[in-house]
């Protein structure tokens, strides 16, 4: 429903524009759209009373405590009776329960005053003439919509009902509609005139020689109207009213409304009287509702006298009657049957928003695991799917451990009486834990990983400094044979490519691995572990005399993070990145640069200086020869070039291809030829 | 003074300046061999001896015990020097680039949905949810007159639903699951009922012909609106604590209708600074309760659905739905 605040300042005093929209999300009516003082709205299915300025108007002085004014309803009678004139005949008061009709004579067709045409522009409804603009604007205003017959192209007495099966009817958009016996018509003693509440037909329409209307306001019921579009595939701003709930006991002030507009301006005289069958007057629904199980299930406390006035600001005519609140609903509102309706209008008046936020008894909202137990499990996982298996060691330790492992004990949490020597302190780190299982496991192919604490004195901390670790270890041992011979080797990179997956589980990025050194370590074949400039762990190959030391004579690899560090450092959840649908090409680069230059120093300068168009680059090959020149290594460098919103040209290609060769010579690169 | 005892400090001093021009553990082995092996001269020294008189043999042997520790002591420590400057040139000669990029190695995934569904699983079930299922071809009385959707309810047009026979659908939402509950057990009942649903809809990028749902029912003796937004916003900042762009999660709820709840909302997220609307909820309607048996005198309850993508989408910041069906490696390796 489209409707502009400017039109609703006819019926309701308005807050400012912001806080009008805040009252409509709380009275239940969604705002797609608001563009300046105009809303498109989304009214319920249940709602047929909102699908009008009034309707609307009434609500938001319901919520604001505002007084609803009606337009006025007066018509003036100037030309002679319709008696005798027109007649009007139900089929099926189940299919039609009211139909009323004016007619007025004389009229000048022409367009309607421009303020009426903005108003439903602003509706978006397209504005027509002034006798059609008048049906429409009053459908905009009361939520009934009419319709508007050239009288002098009728023959006979108006009826209302089922269509026969081979009937048809070329309705006002030109198309001919193949009726049937479940559709409802209008019609006259000759034809069909009109498909009821959902659109005209095209012989009888207004048009620019109209001079006498007879105008129609009827009640159609939903269903019937629901199973005429459904059918002929043809909705309409009328058979969306109709379909929800149109009230009948409106079409006489609707129809009264329209042929006086009409009158003002086309020019022509109401005739005397109105036709009005109406066979079934419907009577208003009483619902009562106990005020303390209104209460009991909203989990409120409000006051019965608080009730009692929200109800008779929505209309309603309210009494009490003892423990109750008897309304008496007024036959707009279709959708009141029973007790929770009512209490469910009184949630709305009173706000959804200040219900308090409860949980039922004996329910907590923290139970289950923190985050960061967690995240610790997702880091599990994580290794897990790398293929390694947990371990689990014991946090006591000794001096001699430490000291083999290049370990100072300086800090380390001691022991006053410790039991045996094994456990004297309390372990400051994972490696001498993780060289004891890979000792255990001489010989075997072990790839394991533990999360636990390690534990150090600290003058930030009262008790110890206890630091969730993650550690992960791998040997070397020989594989045992196989047919296929294909066992993955285990090396440095192996673990890189471990440590790389569980960081990339937290977000992290690549650049992280630095040339490191470390008591423990392989002087040539350990990395730092860094984020955001900060360290968070250590990774690589054991230096065999430390290995020697638990009698290891195979190469092991061992990794330690700091995870409470990589926790705080990295994003959780992970944002998704849209990838391009273009073609993206291969460019293979080859430089000569110094051996002890690390390639990443060479990765990177070739992405930031290659520009936007570089989505990934990756060292392929790395070359070591006499022919290179002393000191010297070649590094062969994959770009993967890509646009996200097109196709890349030769030209495109050429330009990264300089930029990346620029900024390579700037480390001081040669490009090998 | 014998020969030896002028030879004897001769040796050791030649030893010392051999030894000290050793370079690898080669030299030094035959050094070694040759100082202190089987022949060398200051072996054969200590078998002489038994030639020396008598009177000078103690004198003797102490000097040539004396000068054979000293060159071994000496041979120790410069074979401890040779290993290790060995040892650390192999090492320094296998050192690597730990820059270069790792292998790939494989690394599994679980789709976004399925781990957006275990978050809500788990949030659920602290919250004291029982996770259950239902069949996906349905009777049209579970999926719609159940849940007091008349027959005139445009939502079972047609138009919208996907039907197999006259009384039977593609079940439409997971609802019909909380009736089948209902109607086998007896409140409380604390349920979520996950599941794939079907709509007849035309595919574009918010819309799929099949989406996954959670409909949630609470029903016990004394549930409350109150309980209703409690629980749900105790799920939706727990399902987006850590999303970027969530920071603390407000939540909203907003009138609305649905044919099976009254009073019906629907509950929106602020996210990114924006609303975002999530799915609908409400107490279950006292029809529907009677529908299944219950005495809505005696047990209220609750109801809510979402769809799965949508929180899914809001989470990882997707803003295109088929992209989960797509299964575009370039996707599925994101999460």
């Amino acid at each position: 429903m489209r409707i502009s605040a400017e039109w609703l300042g006819d019926y309701v005093q308005l807050p400012p524009i912001e806080k009008l929209e805040d009252i409509l999300l709380l009275a239940g009516l969604g705002v797609d759209e608001r563009d300046g003082d105009r809303f498109e709205l989304e009214v319920t299915s249940n709602r047929g009373d909102w699908l009008c300025a009034t309707g609307l108007a009434r609500e938001i002085g319901a919520m604001t405590e505002a007084r609803f004014r009606a337009p006025a309803p007066d018509v003036s009678e100037d030309g002679p009776t319709i008696e005798g004139r027109v007649e009007v005949s139900i089929f099926d008061p189940e299919d039609c329960a009211r139909y009323s009709a004016r007619l007025i004579e004389g009229v000048k067709i022409g367009p309607s005053p421009e303020w009426v045409q903005k108003r439903l522009t602003d509706c978006g409804v397209r504005p027509i003439n002034n006798v059609v603009d008048a049906t429409n604007y009053v459908m905009l205003e009361w939520g009934q919509p009419l319709h508007a017959f050239d009288f002098d192209k009728l023959k006979g007495k108006i009826a209302v009902r089922r269509a026969g099966e081979d009937e048809t009817l070329t309705t006002l958009d030109g198309q001919e509609r193949k009726l049937s016996s479940d559709i409802l018509i209008i019609t006259d003693d000759d034809k069909p005139i009109a498909i009821a509440g959902i659109m005209g037909g095209a012989d009888t329409e207004v048009s620019d020689s109209t001079v006498n209307v007879l105008l129609e306001s009827a009640h159609f019921a939903s269903t019937r109207v629901r199973r005429g579009v459904q059918k002929l595939g043809l909705p309409s701003e009328a058979s969306r009213r109709f379909e929800r709930w149109v009230d009948p006991n409106g079409c006489k002030r609707s129809l009264d409304r329209a042929a006086q507009l009409l009158a003002d301006w086309a020019g022509g005289k109401v005739a005397l009287d109105a036709v009005d069958v109406y066979p079934r007057p419907a009577t208003p629904r009483v619902v009562s509702m106990r005020p303390a199980r209104a209460n009991e299930v909203l989990g409120l406390k409000i006051e019965t006298a608080w009730m009692q006035n929200a109800l008779d600001r929505l209309g309603f005519k309210t009494a009490l009657d003892g423990e109750s609140i008897v309304a008496q609903i007024p036959t707009r509102r279709r959708d009141i049957e029973r007790e929770i309706d009512l209490i469910e209008e009184v949630a709305r008046l009173y706000g959804y928003d200040r219900v308090p936020t409860t949980l039922s008894k004996g329910v907590n909202a923290a139970a289950g695991r923190p985050l960061a137990g967690r995240l610790e499990d997702r880091a599990r996982s994580a290794c897990l799917r790398c293929g390694l298996t947990e371990v689990a060691t014991i946090s006591l330790s000794n001096e001699s451990a430490h000291a083999n492992a290049g370990l100072s004990t300086e800090k380390a949490v001691k022991l006053r009486n410790a039991l045996t020597e094994d456990y004297t302190l309390l372990r400051t780190s994972l490696l001498p834990s993780l060289l004891d299982v890979l000792a255990r496991n001489k010989g075997r192919r072990l790839r394991g990983f533990e999360i636990g604490r390690i534990y150090e004195t600290s003058p930030s901390h009262p008790l110890a400094d206890e630091k969730r670790t993650l550690g992960v270890c791998l040997s070397d041992a020989p594989a045992p044979a196989h047919w296929q011979k294909t066992a993955a080797p285990v090396d440095f990179f192996a673990l890189k490519a471990i440590v790389g997956n569980v960081l990339r589980e937290f977000g992290a990025p690549e650049s992280v691995f630095e040339p490191s050194r470390h008591a423990a370590f392989h002087p040539g074949r350990c990395a730092s572990i860094s984020l955001n400039g900060a360290e968070i762990g250590v990774m690589g190959e054991i230096h065999p005399l430390v290995a020697a030391k638990w009698e290891i004579s195979h190469r092991v690899y061992v990794a330690q993070i700091d995870f409470d560090a990589l926790v705080r450092h990295l994003r959780l959840v992970r944002r998704f990145e849209s990838f391009s649908n273009f073609p993206a090409v291969e460019r293979d680069f080859a430089f000569v640069v110094p051996q002890n230059l690390p390639s990443l120093r060479l990765v990177e300068a070739v992405q930031l200086g290659g520009g936007d168009l570089v989505t990934s680059a990756r060292v392929v090959d790395v070359y070591q020869g006499a022919n290179l020149g002393e000191g010297m290594k070649s590094l062969a460098l994959s770009l993967r070039l890509q646009a996200p919103d097109r196709t890349l040209g030769e030209s495109d290609i050429e330009g990264v291809s300089k930029k990346v060769i620029e900024a390579a010579t700037a480390l001081g690169a040669t490009i090998r030829s | 003074m014998s020969d030896l005892e002028t030879r004897l400090p001769q040796l050791e001093a030649e030893a010392m300046e051999a030894l000290s021009l050793v370079k690898t553990s080669a030299e030094y082995e035959t050094l070694r061999v040759q100082t202190l092996g089987r022949t060398a001269e200051l072996t054969l020294a200590s078998r002489s001896l038994g030639k020396a008189s008598p009177a000078d043999r103690p004198r003797l042997g102490a000097l040539i015990n004396e000068v054979k520790r000293r060159v071994e002591s000496a041979f120790e420590t410069r074979k401890n020097e040779l290993h290790k400057a060995e040892l650390d040139a192999k090492l320094l000669a296998e050192a690597l680039d730990v820059t270069l990029p790792a292998p790939d190695i494989s690394f599994g995934r679980r789709h976004p949905l399925t781990q957006t569904l275990d978050d809500i699983v788990r949030i659920f079930s602290n919250l004291g949810f029982s996770v259950v299922e239902g069949p996906e071809v349905e009777n049209v009385y579970y999926n719609f007159d159940a849940l007091n959707i008349g027959p005139d309810h445009p939502a079972r047009f047609e138009r919208d639903t996907l039907y197999v026979a006259d009384d039977v659908v593609l079940r439409t939402e997971t609802s019909s699951v909380q009736i089948r509950t209902m109607e086998n057990r007896q409140p409380p009942i604390k349920i979520i009922a996950p599941g794939r649903v079907y709509r007849r809809e035309a595919i574009d990028r918010t819309h799929l012909a099949m989406f996954n749902q959670v409909e949630g029912l609470c029903v016990a003796p004394g549930i409350t609106f109150g309980d209703l937004k409690g629980t749900l916003s105790t799920f939706l900042s727990q399902l987006f604590e850590a999303a970027p762009g969530a920071g603390t999660v407000q939540t909203r709820f907003r009138p609305h209708f649905f044919p099976f709840t009254e009073p019906s909302a629907e509950f929106d997220v602020f996210f990114n600074g924006k609303w975002l609307e999530l799915g609908g909820c409400g107490l279950v309607h006292p029809t529907v309760l009677e529908n299944v048996g219950y005495n809505p005198e005696e047990v209220t309850g609750f109801a809510f659905g979402f769809g799965i993508e949508r929180m899914a989408m809001i989470k990882f910041g997707i803003e295109d739905l088929r992209l989960f069906y797509e299964n575009d490696l370039r996707f599925l390796e994101q999460f």
